[in-house]
C-alpha cells in the first residue's frame, strides 16, 4: 500500500460518519405504512404495544423477547402491499417523473415508438447533459431482457450534436456500423459496453458511458440526439426507431 | 468496519423476505446500513439527509426484490439505489448544498491521551487530506470516496457507479496521481560535488 493510499484509510476513520444509527425500524415503518386499510387495525395494535414496551427495547438481551411476544419472531408477516418499483429504478437512470413532469423538466417533447406500449417508466437526469430524459420499458416477448438488467428496452433522448465525430474513436472495442435513419447517419454499436463523445448544446464536450451490454442505434434530428439500447438485432432496433415522430 | 459482504446471509434474507418475513428484511437492512450511510454521507453530507436517503433506497430495493435474483451479490446492487438516490436528492436541492460540508471539516477527535499539541498536528494533516479530496474533479472525487473512504472494492465501486471496471481503475490512478502531487512533498534533490 503506497503512502497516499494508507493515508486516506486513515482519514476515512477521522470523518464524521453516520454511526450507531439503526434504520431497519423506519425501513420497515415505511413499507408497513404502504400495507392496504384492512389490515391497519392489527398492525395498530402493534403499535401502541410497542410504544409500551419501547424502554425495554433498548436492551438487548430483552429485544428476542420482546419480539417473540409482539409474535415477530418467526412469524411471516406480509410487509403490505406496496407496488413494485419500476423498470430501471436501479439503473442511475436519474429521477422518475411522469411524463408531462419530464417533458416540462428536460425541455423535450416525448419521442416513443408508435408500435410499442407507453414506457414502464420515465426518468430525468443532468449526467451527462442537463434534461437528459430516458424511457424505460420492461422485458417482453418485443424487447428481450438485455443481459441481467431486468430491462426491455432503453430509450434516451437528450439536446447534442456531433456524435458522429467522435464515436469512432472512441469505441475501439465495440463494432460500429453506419447506418441510415430517418435519410440521416446513425451509428449502430454492438458488443462491449462502450464510451459516446459528443458535443451538447453549448458546444462542450461531454462523455457518456453505455449503460448496459446491449446494443445500441444512435441519430440525430433536430437538434436532439436518440439512443435506442436493446438486446434486439439492427433491423428490429431500426424498426423502432422508424415508428419514432421526427418533427 | 468489514465491507465484504456476506453472500450466503444474503440469499437466505432475500429467500425469506420474498415469503414474507419481515424481520429477515430487518436484518438484511442492518447487514448493510452502515456501508449504505456512508456511501450516501459522501454525496449529501448531512447526516439527517443520508439517513433519509438511505431509508428510501432500502423501500425501493423491498419493492424490487421480486425481480431480484438473490444468488446475485446484494450490495453492489443497493449502493447502486443509494447513490441514485442521492442524486436525485442533490438535483433536487441544488448541487451547491452537497459541498456546503466539506469533509474536511469533519474531523473526529483522535485519542484523548495524547497532548493537545499533537492532537492538532494530526487533525490538521487529515483535514489536509479530505481537503485534497473535496478537491477533486467530481468523477474522481468519487471514485477516491468510495474506494478509500467508504472502503469499497474496485468492483463494488464500478457496480455502485454503473460504470466499468478500466473506468474505476484510471479514474483511481489519476485522482492518486494528484493527490499525491498535492499532498506528498518533492523529493529532495541529490547534491553533487
Amino acid at each position: 500500500m503506497t503512502p497516499i493510499d494508507g493515508l486516506l484509510r486513515e482519514a476515512s476513520e477521522r470523518i464524521a460518519w453516520p454511526r450507531g444509527v439503526d434504520i431497519a425500524p423506519a425501513v420497515l415503518g415505511r413499507l408497513d405504512r404502504g400495507a392496504d386499510s384492512s389490515r391497519r387495525p392489527a398492525m395498530a395494535w402493534v403499535g401502541l404495544a410497542a410504544l409500551a414496551v419501547v424502554l425495554i427495547l433498548a436492551i438487548p438481551p430483552a429485544r428476542e423477547a420482546i419480539a417473540d411476544l409482539l409474535g415477530v419472531a418467526g412469524i411471516h408477516i406480509e410487509l403490505g402491499t406496496s407496488e413494485p418499483a419500476n423498470a430501471g429504478f436501479d439503473l442511475s437512470l436519474g429521477e422518475e417523473m411522469t411524463k408531462e413532469q419530464a417533458e416540462s423538466e428536460s425541455g423535450l417533447v416525448i419521442n416513443a415508438p408508435a408500435d410499442l406500449p407507453p414506457p414502464e417508466a420515465i426518468y430525468v437526469s443532468n449526467s451527462p447533459v442537463d434534461g437528459e430524459l430516458t424511457m424505460v420499458w420492461p422485458p417482453s416477448p418485443a424487447t428481450p431482457e438485455i443481459a441481467d438488467s431486468g430491462v426491455g428496452l432503453l430509450i434516451t433522448q437528450f439536446r447534442a450534436t456531433g456524435v458522429g465525430n467522435y464515436l469512432k474513436r472512441a469505441t475501439p472495442e465495440t463494432r460500429v456500423v453506419v447506418v441510415s435513419v430517418f435519410g440521416v447517419d446513425g451509428y449502430w454499436m454492438e458488443g462491449a459496453p462502450h464510451v459516446l463523445v459528443f458535443e451538447d448544446s453549448d458546444g462542450v464536450a461531454r462523455q457518456e458511458l453505455s449503460r448496459l451490454a446491449g446494443n445500441v442505434l444512435i441519430w440525430e434530428a433536430n437538434g436532439v440526439t436518440y439512443r435506442v439500447e436493446s438486446s434486439l438485432d439492427l433491423r428490429s432496433a431500426l424498426a423502432i426507431a422508424e415508428s419514432m415522430a421526427t418533427d | 468496519m468489514s465491507v465484504e459482504g456476506r453472500p450466503l446471509n444474503d440469499t437466505s434474507l432475500i429467500v425469506a423476505t420474498k415469503s414474507g418475513d419481515a424481520r429477515a428484511y430487518g436484518e438484511l437492512v442492518r447487514a448493510h446500513q452502515e456501508i449504505a450511510l456512508r456511501v450516501a454521507y459522501l454525496f449529501v453530507r448531512d447526516r439527517a439527509e443520508a439517513e433519509d436517503t438511505v431509508q428510501e433506497a432500502f423501500v425501493k430495493a423491498f419493492r424490487a426484490l421480486g425481480r431480484v435474483d438473490p444468488d446475485r451479490p446484494f450490495r453492489p446492487w443497493l449502493l447502486a439505489i443509494v447513490r441514485n438516490e442521492a442524486r436525485n436528492r442533490i438535483r433536487r436541492q441544488g448541487r451547491q448544498k452537497a459541498l456546503e460540508t466539506r469533509l474536511a471539516g469533519e474531523v473526529a477527535s483522535g485519542d484523548p491521551a495524547r497532548s493537545p499539541e499533537s492532537l492538532a498536528v494530526e487533525a490538521e494533516m487529515y483535514r489536509g487530506i479530505l481537503g485534497a479530496v473535496d478537491r477533486l474533479p467530481e468523477r474522481q472525487r468519487q471514485v477516491i470516496g468510495l474506494r478509500y473512504l467508504v472502503g469499497l472494492t474496485e468492483a463494488e465501486t464500478a457496480a455502485t457507479l454503473r460504470v466499468p471496471l478500466g473506468t474505476v481503475k484510471s479514474r483511481t490512478k489519476r485522482a492518486l496521481e494528484r493527490l499525491r502531487d498535492e499532498l506528498e512533498p518533492p523529493s529532495p534533490k541529490e547534491e553533487v560535488g
